[in-house]
């Protein structure tokens, strides 16, 4: 298989403002989706609402396109009535962990075979830039011109609270690893969460004074470093896997 | 199937209608090997093939197709 079938080519080019971090995390996924080798007819992709909510239209496979912050519920849907479908979800965190928090909860707890690719850009990009769950404290945003009072929430705190868990940090910066763990989530025989951190430039960026995404990827790639060692929870700027097979060690 | 390209070097496909102007290729290329003129993707022919402009473009409008030595 070649990346270019995971791509429905009439719909291109796609409606994400220029140099947007989603892209990068759509192309590495169709990357990923062809090195697993696993035939459209075996997998499909649920997304919720928001930006990142759009890539479900553009991958040539079935597809739906769920109610904002609901695509957990639907993709769990379809892995009970199909087992034999490979489900992966892709949406943003707004509509993951905002919204649809309540949902990541139970989904984790169930452990439902699911592969989510969560792009956390640390705000609603699709409205105009408010303040999400995910924005750092400090960081002005249109609903918070002064910067945020709160901390950040964590998601890996969330997914891994579980005694089975298998969730990664990634960034659009660090492609190569941002690969190989879209390619091991699908694979995990359960519950798997890829935290992207990506960014918005349009809606998010210029207001902390950015003036183009690849001044942001830039700021991604020295703010971020993989972690060295296997054992422990990421640090709060460390990429890499954590992961347990529900054996109590 | 994906619009064709243009070919704007030995092995560098560069496609019009998928670019959108994001610059992302420009900078992240360690040899400074494209520019923009008149809103045309240019090659000035030092490119290395490392294909980090490839990998990079979120919106697959450029390619390198790395040829053999
Ligand atoms: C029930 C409901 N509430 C609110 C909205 C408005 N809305 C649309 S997109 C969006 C934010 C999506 O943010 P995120 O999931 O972070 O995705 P991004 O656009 O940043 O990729 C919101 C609040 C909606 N469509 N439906």
């Amino acid at each position: 298989m070649n990346f270019k079938d995971y791509i429905k080519w009439d719909r291109m080019p796609t409606t994400w403002c220029p140099g947007c971090a989603i892209g990068t995390v759509f192309k590495q996924t169709a990357f990923a989706l062809a090195e697993l080798r696993l035939s459209p007819e075996e997998m499909t992709v649920v997304s919720g609402i928001g930006c990142s909510g759009r890539a479900a239209g553009y991958f040539n496979v079935d597809s739906v396109h769920s109610t904002h912050g609901r695509a957990l519920p639907v993709a769990e849907g379809i892995k009970r009535a199909n087992p034999r479908l490979k489900v992966v979800v892709f949406s943003g965190d707004g509509d993951l962990v905002g919204i649809g928090g309540n949902h990541l909860l139970h989904a984790a707890r169930r452990d439902v075979d699911l592969a989510v690719i969560c792009i956390n850009n640390a705000t609603y990009g699709m409205t105009g830039g408010q303040m999400a769950p995910t924005t750092p404290a400090g960081a002005k945003t249109l609903t918070s011109p002064h910067g945020s009072a709160y901390a950040p929430i964590n998601i890996q705190g969330i997914v891994t609270s579980n005694r089975r868990h298998w969730f990664a940090r990634a960034s659009t910066f660090h492609i190569v690893h941002l690969q190989k763990a879209i390619r091991e989530a699908v694979e995990w025989p359960g519950f798997a969460f890829i935290e992207v951190m990506g960014f918005c430039i349009e809606n998010c960026g210029r207001r902390l004074g950015f003036l183009s995404g690849h001044e942001m990827l830039i700021k991604l790639k020295t703010d971020f470093k993989l972690k060295a060692g296997p054992e422990g929870p990421l640090g709060e700027f460390e990429l890499g896997v954590v992961k347990n097979d529900g054996q109590i060690s | 199937m994906a619009k064709p390209g243009k070919t704007i070097d030995a092995h560098i496909l560069w496609t019009p209608d998928y670019c959108k102007h994001c610059s992302t290729c420009i900078t992240i290329c360690p040899v400074k090997n494209l520019e923009f003129r008149d809103d045309e993707m240019t090659s000035l022919g030092k490119c290395t093939q490392c294909l980090l402009c490839t990998k990079y473009c979120p919106d697959f409008a450029i390619e390198v197709e790395p040829k053999e030595k």
